[in-house]
């Protein structure tokens, strides 16, 4: 038994080491990412002086809408805060809390059941914004799960930057086609890289829910209570969804809606139905629209928040 | 708590501390760590269902020991059928109640009526298939005199809760695990390597190989109206690699874990992907099953004496009962029909029990004979598949249907190469290890311990660096 113990530690040892080595951020890769966007839309966002207009919630908004045409339309400056649903629901909400101020709009349309997301990903932002240091969780003993599953990501990403090296240096530098990029962003912080390239085959993301009651709700309702205490308005806005995705999940729906009718503390102030499109008008992923969609969303989504930024 | 679960991670190094070190030499102390380490096991799934558990075991403990004590056969008899019925009351209850009621109010439809059906919200407690076919076995084989049953309660309920095993099986027989559980176990540091070993292998297979598989065979299967024919094809083999990784990993980490604790577990799988015929497939694949539904209902049944005709029956009934076994949905039973359909020629023509021994053995390749057999085989296991995956019957039609089009030698709109790679590398392994227990048995244990441990640190960081996103295991919900 000894003998096995003792194999056994030397072999953790070794492969602990190797993965702290293999594991190390070699690349800080936070520029011109995806999520180094956040910098961008805050600066935007801090460019003006009274109130403002933020869409908030993943990528379903970012991918999703035509901030310019909105802000035309209700003839206040729109902010798309939106990125991507991996960086979590804590991380948006404190995003929100830190940046809106007295007389602000903030729309929040987060993915259903949007969970804590990935703390990598909150990470990558805050080194692109080191504003967005202030939003990051403050990990605790039981947050172990998040630091093994950012020590997995960061193996992942050593392999995709050295492969990328590899294919660079023998099969020559590969013209840059991704949608994971700060450069797919307009000035508005809305993604349009994707508008005029043909979609892929399938759709991704589409599966069935599982009820529970959604613990962002209590969530979302401290936000509330600091947006009623500091004039801010804070509304509740259903996402995009693909209708394949929304009729297999209706059910489901229905009662996550009940729900935060029920309990959410701020207005809701659209249903389910009203951004279910069909699937052919989505791009990658159940969330992410296309730009026939896209514009049709907006025209309802301007009718719908125009009676609330009248107030 | 999922075997590939941080969870489990904690938990396992837990117990095994507690079974080796506090329980010692001491069986019965180590039996009791093992019982409750299992009843936490499963209440972590749910803790109601342990209940249900429980009452099993009792059940079939004081059934066990009625029947050896009955006076005459006619309260044998009646001690048997209390407990049968009782468990498979519950089976059908928990697993089949909402699809009987629902095929009843259908077939009623089906004649213009329009019922008013009512369907109860079952939630399927998980492992029941698993522990009520062992004690099934066990009353079973105490009934036909093959064992004696155990007086001991604690010993029993560890054969039928032994967590490695609880939820996803192997289906052991008391004959089997009963002595073990009963006998003393000592470390021997060889076996808990070879269970160390075992788990890792069960853990490339479930995540690198069917969780990634999954990702791309769900996201073809649900869009699978507009894909094309060859994208679809991809589909369906994508998925047969899925339920092999996730079952047979699963099954790899139940055993390596069993090991760990000094217990022999049967085996599950033998490689079934390299069988040259259908028959040698059903020897290969989800074993403990199989052998279970041959002792237990083929020979009662007559098994393959009086006749060809009654072979056939019994052929067809066990397939069939196989099928609905896995779930309650036609889908199930189609695949069941399907199987015993590919099983019908080689039965007719004795050909049946031509391929025992593993396909090329002692050689490196197979010849050209066997290697189209083990590849028509794969296509026949393959087609089944989609009935097995599909939501219903029409749907799997229609993916049938999109299959036999135009577009079956055109792109797939898929294409995973990454992970097509490592099916194939995976093959590989398979393929050199397949006289072994499990693949990598062999091969690495022969290397000096070097080259043997940067082998697993390959695979530990394939894992790390491929893994998909966590799927249940497929076969929880049977």
């Amino acid at each position: 038994m000894k003998q096995f113990l003792a194999r056994l530690f030397i072999f953790s040892v070794i492969l602990g080491g190797l993965v702290a080595l293999l594991s190390a951020n070699y690349a800080k890769s936070a520029e011109g990412n995806f999520v180094s966007a956040i910098r961008l839309k805050h600066e935007r966002l801090n460019s003006f002086k009274g109130p403002r207009v933020m869409f908030a919630g993943g990528s379903n908004v970012a991918y999703g809408i035509d901030s310019r045409e909105i802000e035309d339309s209700i003839k206040l400056p729109v902010t798309n805060l939106a990125i991507h649903a991996g960086l979590g629901l804590d991380f948006m909400l404190s995003e929100l809390k830190h940046s809106a101020r007295r007389g602000d709009y903030i729309f929040l349309s987060p993915e259903y059941y949007l969970d804590e997301g990935r703390y990598k990903l909150d990470e990558e932002a805050a080194d692109s914004y080191p504003e967005a240091r202030q939003y990051l969780k403050h990990l605790a003993l039981n947050d172990f799960p998040i630091l093994v599953d950012g020590i997995m990501e960061q193996l992942k990403t050593n392999k995709d930057v050295m492969f990328d090296k590899l294919s660079k240096k023998f099969f020559g530098a590969k013209k840059e086609n991704t949608i994971a990029s700060i450069t797919s962003f307009n000035e508005y912080g809305d993604v349009v890289a994707h508008l005029n390239r043909p979609a892929p085959a399938t759709i991704k993301d589409k599966k069935a829910f599982e009820y529970r009651y959604w613990d962002g709700i209590q969530k979302i309702n401290a936000l509330a209570q600091y947006a009623k205490d500091n004039g801010i308005h804070l509304y509740f806005v259903f996402p995009t969804y693909s209708r394949n995705a929304y009729n297999i999940n209706k059910a489901v729906i229905k009662k996550y809606q009940n729900d935060l009718a029920m309990n959410l503390q701020i207005p809701v102030i659209n249903s389910p139905e009203d951004f279910v499109f069909d699937d052919s008008e989505y791009y990658d992923t159940v969330y992410h629209l296309r730009k026939n969609a896209r514009e049709l969303r907006t025209q309802k989504l301007i009718s719908i928040i125009k009676p609330y930024t009248m107030m | 708590m999922l075997f590939n679960s941080l969870e489990f991670a904690i938990f396992l190094p837990i117990v095994f501390f507690l079974y080796w070190f506090v329980g010692k030499e001491n069986t019965r102390l180590q039996n009791i760590i093992i019982l409750i380490s299992s009843l936490f096991f499963y209440g972590c799934w749910d803790y109601r269902f342990l209940f249900l558990l429980s009452f099993s075991i009792l059940l079939d403990f004081y059934s066990g020991i009625k029947i050896s004590e009955a006076a005459t056969p006619r309260s044998k008899k009646l001690w048997l059928i209390t407990s049968i019925t009782i468990n498979l009351g519950f089976l059908l209850f928990f697993k089949y109640y909402n699809f009987f009621v629902q095929s009843f109010a259908d077939l009623l439809m089906n004649f213009g009526f329009q019922p008013n059906i009512w369907t109860l919200k079952i939630i399927l407690p998980v492992g029941i298939s698993f522990y009520t076919f062992h004690g099934l076995s066990y009353v079973i084989d105490i009934y036909k005199g093959r064992s004696e049953p155990t007086r001991n309660l604690i010993d029993y309920s560890v054969f039928v809760s032994f967590f490695p095993l609880l939820v996803a099986g192997p289906i052991e027989r008391a004959s089997h695990l009963l002595p073990q559980v009963q006998q003393a176990r000592h470390f021997s540091a060889e076996k808990a390597s070879d269970g160390l070993r075992q788990i890792l292998w069960g853990l490339f297979k479930k995540i690198v190989i069917a969780d990634v598989s999954a990702m791309y065979a769900n996201e073809i299967f649900s869009s699978s109206t507009h894909l094309h024919a060859s994208t679809l094809v991809l589909g369906a083999i994508l998925f047969t690699f899925q339920i092999y990784g996730d079952f047979s990993g699963y099954s790899d980490i139940a055993l390596g874990v069993a090991r760990l604790l000094g217990f022999e577990l049967l085996k599950n799988f033998s490689y079934p992907y390299f069988s040259r015929d259908i028959a040698e497939f059903w020897r290969r694949w989800h074993i403990s099953l199989s052998s279970w539904f041959k002792d237990y209902v083929y020979i009662p049944l007559g098994g393959s004496r009086g006749g060809k005709l009654k072979a056939v029956r019994n052929t067809f009934i066990i397939f069939l009962l196989s099928g609905f076994w896995h779930g309650a949905n036609w889908t199930f039973i189609f695949w069941g029909l399907l199987n015993a359909i590919y099983f019908l020629p080689l039965l007719l023509f004795d050909r049946n029990r031509n391929n025992i021994e593993i396909a090329a053995k002692g050689k490196t390749l197979p010849s050209l004979r066997e290697f189209f057999a083990i590849l028509i085989t794969f296509a026949q296991v393959v087609f089944a598949w989609i009935f097995f995956r599909a939501e219903s019957l029409r749907y799997a039609f229609n993916y049938v249907k999109g299959i036999f089009s135009r577009t079956l030698f055109s792109t797939p709109e898929v294409f995973p190469k990454t992970q097509l790679v490592l099916i194939a590398i995976f093959l590989v392994i398979e393929w050199l290890g397949r006289e072994q227990p499990y693949a990598i048995a062999g091969i690495s244990i022969q290397w000096p311990r070097p080259v043997r441990w940067s082998f697993y640190f390959m695979i530990i960081f394939i894992i790390a660096i491929f893994k998909g996103s966590p799927q249940q295991f497929i076969y929880f919900q049977f």
